[in-house]
């Protein structure tokens, strides 16, 4: 008997042993610094820590009252809404496609995941060129058809809408990854059985591929909106949040907040509205998604 | 067992630059003074053949340590590295962000650099010399000082049936050039940036009497700049001189791939079109109806709260700011010389372009200086204001005043 508790005990303990690594790193690099961006936020100091005076909601209440940062809202949601149903909806049409056997479906895989390798200042320098009126291919191209090259990441209207493209066009061959991998785990007589009682493909895909693909689906989704609520990459290197703010999304505007204002205090507090907005969002999605898992069940 | 030999050699790859760095240490008494700079462009080879020299030749076996970066990333950095006292020993940086780091303390008063008479403060242009201070003290020696000129490109102006070597005077002239080779050629004429640019479109504002801050006040709305800024956007936008809202290293792509046939830039550019092949020539600034005038920019060397070793920096102040130091400095990139005294240097005659850069010093003002949020005035109300009217076609008066109040708040 007694030496039963002490079995249990030690696996007890070897457990905790497996998850100290990845907890203390957490804790250190994760936990830590989210609170003291908490205490951050209530607080004001100059660039060298001097003068630190208490704020009490000063910063919150100016969060409520500052345009900029409704407009960095407003570009974070407008980035996410647009983004994260053509990531997934890339993502998982792609992946149906090169599931298929065959050298064409081995090379087109290669090729949709080959950006998802890249780093995204890398990416994003590329399609600056690339689009760039004066020097760039497509500006070319568009010439070459008789239209005048646009300046898009200098158009207040089409800055947005690239910024997204590259996003979901760096982004999308990694989601389709995980969700082929999701795909291949799919038992194949499901469909043997759909295709004897004659089902269309749309069906099989309906009502087969989509509720047994649910758990990754929402994983991806949840996923790319955290993503999405945290952009910040390709709007630094391709449109710096300009023109006229139209790109700023919140992460933008917390490092310029940070880094060219040296207001660390309202930086952190806009930090902690977004860790707020992503936490609701994450939760709500995470729920809605396992609520549908259980209605297909 | 080959698998044994190689984490051995990898375990001894990884501990031997330790023991060396010990064994160096050790070895040693130098003193290693640190120096972040931003110079990245084609003046970098000079700078690091200078600092190699002051390293081999100084006799008081100082090494400075110098890194170059993007000024970008270099400001990044600072925001982590000062307050937590593990910055360089020395930084260079444009003299309008003196009042953000030396307001929090984080760049150190040098007064006494200038009383010890290791620097001449009398034989450093005037412009220069009092933005060098913050409140009355001084925190920075030069690095470098430069001016704009008007830059423009001879091929374009002879395909615009232009002469190559009469460039536009005034700005009925610079005008009349511009809408010349828009007709003409299908290059664009002339342009200016707006925004992670060394300021362009200042030179205007000045040339017509206006002003951004003025006595501690914003004036960026005043009459003479309505008429200057809807005068030069109509000019950009509606007469095409050239693309709209361009960023510093947009107009330099420009005009190096020769579809730019004017804009004003400083000496920095010279090596880097020479070596391109372009045929191009310099001018002054196109006169305004007040006054002809251009853009002054100086890079100061600052001693930062982190360092230590002061006697060694103050050394190395000495010594960059020599007769010697600047003839080479100015020979290798094209600067003008931060000193009034050698512009006869004869040495420096081997550069065509450097006496017409110096003869302008007088003729310059400096952008927005002395203050502690420089980056926030200029990114928050200027940028915005000239990307509103150019982009959006904006009423001129009602976005300047809107930027106007915006630079109130930010400044009081």
């Amino acid at each position: 008997m007694k030496k039963r508790v002490t079995l249990e005990k030690k696996r007890e303990r070897a457990g905790l042993l497996f998850v100290a690594p990845s907890m203390i790193i957490f804790t250190v690099f994760v936990f830590v610094p989210l609170i003291i961006a908490v205490v951050f936020s209530f607080l004001k100091f100059d660039m060298m820590f001097n003068h630190i005076e208490f704020q009490k909601f000063d910063h919150y209440i100016k969060l409520v009252q500052d345009k900029r940062f409704w407009n960095a809202l407003f570009n974070t949601l407008y980035y996410t809404v647009f983004s994260v149903p053509l990531l997934i909806g890339l993502a998982l049409g792609a992946a149906v496609l090169v599931k298929r056997k065959g050298w064409f479906s081995s090379i087109c895989k290669s090729v949709f995941f080959l950006p998802a390798i890249c780093s995204m200042t890398v990416v994003s320098i590329v399609w600056s060129f690339l689009v760039n009126p004066d020097v760039g291919m497509f500006s070319y191209w568009l010439t070459l058809f008789g239209f005048e090259p646009v300046n898009v990441l200098n158009s207040p209207t089409l800055a947005m809408p690239a910024v997204i493209l590259v996003g979901v066009w760096k982004n999308f061959g990694f989601n389709m990854v995980i969700l082929l991998a999701g795909l291949n785990g799919i038992d194949e007589s499901y469909y043997e059985a759909a295709k004897l009682d004659g089902a269309t493909s749309w069906q099989q895909f309906k009502r087969i591929t989509v509720p047994m693909l649910m758990p990754t689906l929402s994983f991806t989704i949840v996923n790319a909106i955290i993503g999405s609520f945290q952009v910040f990459d390709q709007v630094y290197v391709m449109t710096k949040g300009g023109p006229l703010f139209k790109t700023q999304t919140l992460v933008q505007l917390i490092y310029s907040t940070a880094f060219d204002s040296f207001n660390m205090g309202y930086a952190s507090a806009i930090a902690v509205a977004l860790f707020l907005i992503t936490f609701v969002a994450s939760v709500l999605t995470f729920k809605r998604m396992t609520k549908g898992e259980e209605d297909l069940a | 067992m080959k698998r044994k030999i190689l984490a051995v050699v990898l375990a001894a790859a990884m501990v031997l630059p330790m023991a060396t760095h010990v064994c160096a240490e050790e070895s040693a008494e130098k003193t290693v003074i640190t120096f972040w700079n931003g110079f990245t462009g084609s003046d970098k080879e000079t700078l690091e053949a200078l600092v190699n020299e002051y390293n081999e030749t100084n006799d008081k076996n100082i090494e400075v340590e110098m890194t170059i970066m993007p000024w970008d990333s270099l400001y990044q950095k600072l925001a982590t590295v000062l307050p937590v006292g593990e910055g360089p020993d020395i930084l260079a940086m444009a003299t309008e962000r003196i009042g953000t780091y030396a307001e929090p303390g984080a760049f150190v008063p040098i007064d006494d650099v200038y009383e010890a008479g290791i620097v001449d403060e009398s034989v450093i242009p005037e412009t220069l010399r009092e933005n060098l201070k913050y409140d009355g003290t001084y925190y920075g020696v030069p690095m470098n000082f430069a001016t704009l000129l008007l830059y423009y490109n001879k091929t374009i102006f002879e395909e615009a049936g232009l002469d190559p070597e009469a460039p536009p005077t005034t700005w009925e002239e610079l005008e009349q050039y511009a809408q010349q080779i828009v007709d003409n050629t299908d290059k664009y004429g002339f342009d200016m940036a707006v925004k992670d640019t060394t300021p362009m479109w200042c030179i205007m504002l000045w040339g017509n009497g206006g002003d951004i801050i003025k006595d501690g006040k914003a004036v960026f709305n005043s009459p003479e700049n309505v008429e200057t800024i809807t005068r030069w956007a109509e000019n950009i936008r509606d007469k095409k001189f050239g693309p709209e809202v361009l960023t510093g290293g947009e107009i330099d792509k420009l005009f190096e791939s020769q579809k730019l046939g004017m804009y004003f830039c400083g000496p920095w550019a010279t090596n880097g079109f020479t070596d391109a092949g372009i045929d191009y020539g310099v001018a002054q600034a196109p006169a305004g109806p007040q006054e002809q005038i251009t853009q002054a920019n100086g890079v100061g060397m600052y001693l930062t709260s982190s360092s230590k070793q002061k006697e060694a920096v103050y050394d190395f102040f000495g010594w960059w700011n020599s007769k010697d130091t600047q003839v080479k400095w100015s020979l290798g990139t094209g600067f003008p010389p931060a000193r009034t005294d050698i512009a006869d240097d004869e040495r420096l005659a081997e550069n065509l372009y450097i006496a017409e850069f110096a003869k302008s010093a007088n003729e310059s003002k400096m952008y927005l200086q002395q203050l502690t949020n420089f980056a926030e005035v200029d990114t928050q109300a200027i940028v915005p204001a000239f990307e509103k009217i150019l982009l959006e076609n904006a009423d001129v008066q009602e976005t300047l005043d809107e930027a106007n109040a915006v630079i109130e708040s930010l400044i009081q």
